[in-house]
């Protein structure tokens, strides 16, 4: 017998206890891995799911958010398209096109839209009367009656410059004078629905507006009640 | 004997134990950090900046307006036949055939349409919808990207759900990169073993890591090819895979994954790569494009189509031959697929650059939306740039300082401290087109257009005229352009100090007409003037015309001795342009969530600043400057386009202005050096011409448009040399505007007098 057939003689016992520390070392590291790895502890619904954003807290804001409560048109406004006259120019056309298509979208709430819309019309044809009433409507929707009676007066102004229908022009006087109504100048106002009416006699918006004007008003009915 | 086996067995089970815990603890800390890294988004989504989006409508002239430079930026792909997929166009002798990009909006995307576009001479007369038939009056190109928020990472990356991916596309990744992705648990050993072979047989060497492998190695390991790396990364793939279903560990690695290089910047995921190949959405690729992305995964610059069209060729064959054999498409897909030409979009299209103008809208959102951070968090910003305006803007920026150092050696000298801005707004919306802060926003990133707080000289005067107009009106005899006023040398005493404004040159004219006044840019004139109107008013109309300052109640005001920046100098000048409303000057337009949810819209605010009729009585002078007073080297130069404007320029030539507007474009230029050291040029030397060629270019292809008075005003021929009714005999007149009720009745005296 060799020397080294005695360390072949030996060595099983050791082989033998080396994979027995072996195997108890990978089984304990298996289990640990098992037990430590955490199956579908909390999936989440989608990996790549955007980086949650923090809540969006906005600075004061100079600016209006298009998606606020806002008031239903309290009337149909009139429709450019059918009021362009044969021989505009295509710019013209443009506009009322857009402008046509900015209150489909205000009828469908989709004011941030229908404002970009009608920006988009103003820049095809600034003289175009059509979005300068649109906007005048959506920000009386939002209460902002002074920029609603700049985007008003321009409107009428516009409108007014000839040919447009008659109607046009009266619906851009009725939203001046809504302009005016909701500012609290009342007599402005009703001076606005009365030109509407004196320049469209059908123009019924305007009738019924001079008819709310005529209401009393609460705190002139009852001015003592607050003491 | 037994002793020492004890001992032996003690410390082999204290050893198994400690491994235990050792293990235990490193795969919960291997799993914490898949977890958190994917809770918190595995990666940083940058916010976007966009452009405006260009609209086509009649009288357009698409050369002019750069509608084939814009396509070509937005990547749409010139073709000779009929455009049948997106992306495409084709010029026709008298009009373009185009099939338009949708593009997403919240809530109603803007779809995607064929459109043939009919032209006379360049300009469009006609748009008709090909498949419906339908007249189109509008058309919008998707907004161009400006920037990226946070670019210094170098990464783009947008997002895809699995659901938005072709499962034909899916397959050809599975097929090509892992089989049998849906049986294993994140470490394959079939795959490990056929990669061993493989390598040690001397075969093609192949890699053995699995989708999952590949995924949580880009996410969290180094690219170094060793053992050492290997093992977490097999943990790190079975803990992904134990915490996630297989469906979202694919769309993460759809997003992460490799695929080329733009410059400097790494294409990630297959959206990207979609668009940086093809410039089309994952969605829309043909097979045979979607298996050369598939192909170049393993080495996507080595196989780069820009760079090694053949190569592309190969991997993608390979990668259809795969997906034939194991019946993902038939033979018929196979050899239609495999004999498509390899047709790639150009590598590189210069963006437009806007930096100044990107940081701008940056510091606006993060001021307006403090919690949002733009880096990480993948927001669109939708701005008011147009993006064919500011590559104008940049561009003859650049030309006009470099003319100027060439024309006077002694400016060339401090070559590279001469400096300008130049701000472009659109005066009914108050929307920023165009913006440059500088001439290098490398070397400089102050914003001069914005933070620059310069003396705007006689840019001024128009301030003046029209405090004067205004408050006149109720006066027993208003001011108007034909108010004869007195040139001459002149003393204004305050608060026991006098003050002596001088004329250019120190040369008088004696009496003059309100309107030559402000055309010559008359110092003595003007004063006079602002003294009898007094300073209150101008500050008023200064303030409400847009001036966001405190304004000085000193006399020296009305010639402009206040500091201001070239963007309140523009607000002044678009609200008279737009008929006396003042509009805040705006540059983002819309803000966007990553879901593509409206988070804010910005709508234009408005204000009356002036009448209208006060605001074309100051056009109409401002008109007669471009025509004949000191901005006439407008037309000298070639702008033929109604327009009005006015030159600056302060003492011993600091500051050189010139502010003027179309009835569509207002523009304001400065030009002058940051240290205030004089320039020793004027308005019309130094800005004027850099105020022209930006209006020629910018106005260039869209419809002519005139300034058109208000319904209070009258037009009446007058002499105005006397400024009178003008008569027969009078050798020059003109045509001026007069609020109605204050035009002049008595004829001129001088000229039809018969003595």
């Amino acid at each position: 017998m060799t020397l080294g057939s005695e360390k072949k003689r030996r060595r099983p016992r050791h082989d033998t206890l080396a994979r027995h520390i072996a195997a108890m070392a990978l089984t304990a590291s298996t289990a640990a891995f098992i037990v430590g790895c955490p199956e579908g502890r909390t999936r989440r619904p989608s990996l790549i799911a955007p980086p949650t954003p923090p809540p969006i807290a906005r600075a004061p804001a100079p600016t209006i958010s298009p998606r606020g409560v806002e008031r239903p048109p309290s009337l149909v406004p009139p429709f450019a398209v059918a009021s362009i006259a044969q021989g505009s120019s295509p710019t013209l056309v443009t506009a009322a096109q857009l402008s046509d298509q900015a209150r489909r979208e205000l009828e469908g709430g989709e004011a941030a839209r229908a404002i970009e819309h009608l920006e988009q019309a103003i820049q095809v044809d600034a003289n175009a009367p059509y979005p300068f009433y649109y906007l005048a409507d959506v920000y009386l929707r939002r209460d902002r009656a002074g920029e609603a009676l700049v985007f008003a007066k321009r409107a009428v102004e516009l409108a007014s410059r000839g040919g447009y229908p008659i109607e046009w022009i009266a619906h851009s006087h009725v939203v001046r004078g809504r302009a005016l109504a909701q500012l609290g100048d009342r007599d402005e106002a009703r001076q606005a629905f009365l030109l509407a009416i004196e320049v469209d006699p059908a123009n019924l918006p305007a009738r019924a507006a001079i008819q709310r004007l005529q209401e009393p008003r609460q705190n002139d009915a009852r001015p003592n009640d607050a003491r | 004997m037994r002793r020492s086996f004890k001992i032996l067995a003690a410390t082999a089970a204290t050893a198994s134990l400690a491994g235990a815990v050792w293990t235990h603890s490193w795969v919960q800390t291997l799993d914490k950090r898949v977890s958190q890294t994917f809770s918190d988004g595995p990666w940083d989504l940058p916010s976007r900046i966009y452009a405006s989006p260009f609209l086509v409508h009649d009288e357009i002239a698409l050369e002019e307006t750069s509608f084939f430079e814009r396509l070509a930026r937005l990547r749409y792909r010139e073709v000779q036949h009929l455009p049948t997929r997106r992306g495409e166009f084709r010029r026709l002798t008298n009009g373009v055939e185009i099939f338009l990009r949708g593009f997403p909006y919240p809530r109603k995307p803007v779809p995607h349409r064929r459109l043939r576009i009919d032209t006379v001479d360049g300009t469009v007369t006609r748009m008709v919808d090909w498949q419906s038939g339908d007249r189109v009056y509008v058309a919008e190109l998707e907004p161009e990207l400006l920037a990226s928020v946070g670019e210094a990472h170098w990464q783009q990356r947008r997002l895809v759900s699995l659901a938005e991916v072709p499962p034909r596309f899916v397959n050809a990744i599975l097929t090509s990169e892992d089989r049998r992705f849906y049986s294993h648990y994140g470490v394959d050993p079939r795959g490990i073993a056929r990669a061993i072979v493989a390598n040690l047989t001397g075969g093609k060497r192949q890699g053995g890591s699995t989708i999952t492998q590949q995924l949580v190695k880009n996410l969290f390991l180094t690219p170094e090819r060793a053992i050492r790396r290997k093992i977490p990364e097999a943990f790190l793939a079975v803990v992904t895979e134990r915490r996630y279903s297989k469906n979202q560990i694919l769309e993460a690695y759809l997003n992460e994954v490799y695929l080329g290089q733009d410059g400097r910047r790494a294409i990630h995921g297959i959206w990207e790569a979609s668009h940086f190949y093809f410039a089309r959405a994952p969605n829309e690729l043909s097979l045979a494009e979607a298996a050369l992305l598939t192909g170049l995964i393993p080495a996507p610059n080595k196989y780069s189509p820009h760079r090694h069209p053949e190569r592309a060729r190969k991997v993608r064959d390979r990668v259809l031959r795969q997906m034939a054999e194991v019946g993902s498409i038939t033979q018929g897909e196979f050899a239609r697929a495999v004999s498509e030409p390899i047709e790639t979009t150009p590598p590189r299209i210069e963006r437009v650059r806007a930096p100044y103008f990107t940081e701008y809208v940056r510091r606006r959102a993060s001021a307006l939306y403090p919690t949002i951070d733009l880096k990480r968090n993948g927001y669109e910003l939708f701005t008011t740039l147009d993006s064919s305006a500011q590559k104008v803007a940049a561009a003859v920026l650049q030309n006009g300082l470099e003319q100027i150092q060439q024309r006077y050696p002694k400016i060339g000298e401090r070559k590279d401290d001469l400096q300008a801005a130049l701000i472009a707004i659109h005066p009914q919306s108050g929307a920023i087109v165009a913006m440059v802060g500088g001439r290098s926003y490398g070397k400089s990133q102050f914003n001069r257009a914005v933070q620059a707080r310069r003396q705007p000289g006689s840019v001024f005067k128009p301030i003046v005229f029209l405090a004067a107009f205004e408050k006149s009106r109720t006066w027993p005899t208003p001011i108007t352009p034909a108010t004869m006023l007195d040139d001459t040398p002149f003393e204004w005493h305050y608060d026991r100090r006098t003050w002596r404004p001088q004329n250019y040159a120190d040369t008088y004219l004696g009496p003059v007409s309100a309107r030559r006044a402000l055309e010559l840019s008359l110092n003595s004139a003007t004063a006079r003037l602002a003294a009898d109107v007094g300073l209150g008013p101008i500050r008023a109309t200064a303030l409400a015309l847009g001036i966001d300052r405190e304004l000085p109640a000193l006399p020296s005001l009305s010639l402009g001795a206040v500091e201001v920046s070239p963007l309140e100098v523009a607000e002044v000048y678009a609200s008279i342009a737009n008929g006396g409303v003042h509009i805040d000057p705006r540059a983002l337009r819309k803000v966007l969530s990553p879901n593509g949810e409206l988070i804010e819209a910005h709508p234009p605010t408005v204000s009356r600043a002036i009448s209208p009729e006060t605001a074309f009585l100051v056009t109409h002078i401002l008109q007669g400057v471009i025509e004949s007073g000191t901005g006439r080297g407008a037309r000298e130069r070639g702008f033929v386009a109604a327009a009005a404007g006015k030159t600056g320029t302060t003492n011993d030539g600091r500051d050189a202005w010139f502010a003027g507007f179309t009835p569509n474009l207002v523009a304001v230029v400065w030009v002058g050096y940051d240290d205030g050291e004089p320039l020793g040029l004027t308005g019309a030397q130094a800005a004027l011409p850099i105020w022209t060629d930006f209006m020629k270019q910018a106005s260039a292809g869209r419809p002519a448009t005139k300034f058109s008075p208000p319904s209070g005003l009258t037009m009446v021929e007058i002499d105005p040399a006397t400024g009178r009714r003008a008569g027969s005999r009078c050798p020059r007149t003109i045509l001026e505007a007069f609020p109605v009720g204050q035009e002049p009745i008595a004829p001129c005296e001088i000229h039809d007098s018969w003595f």
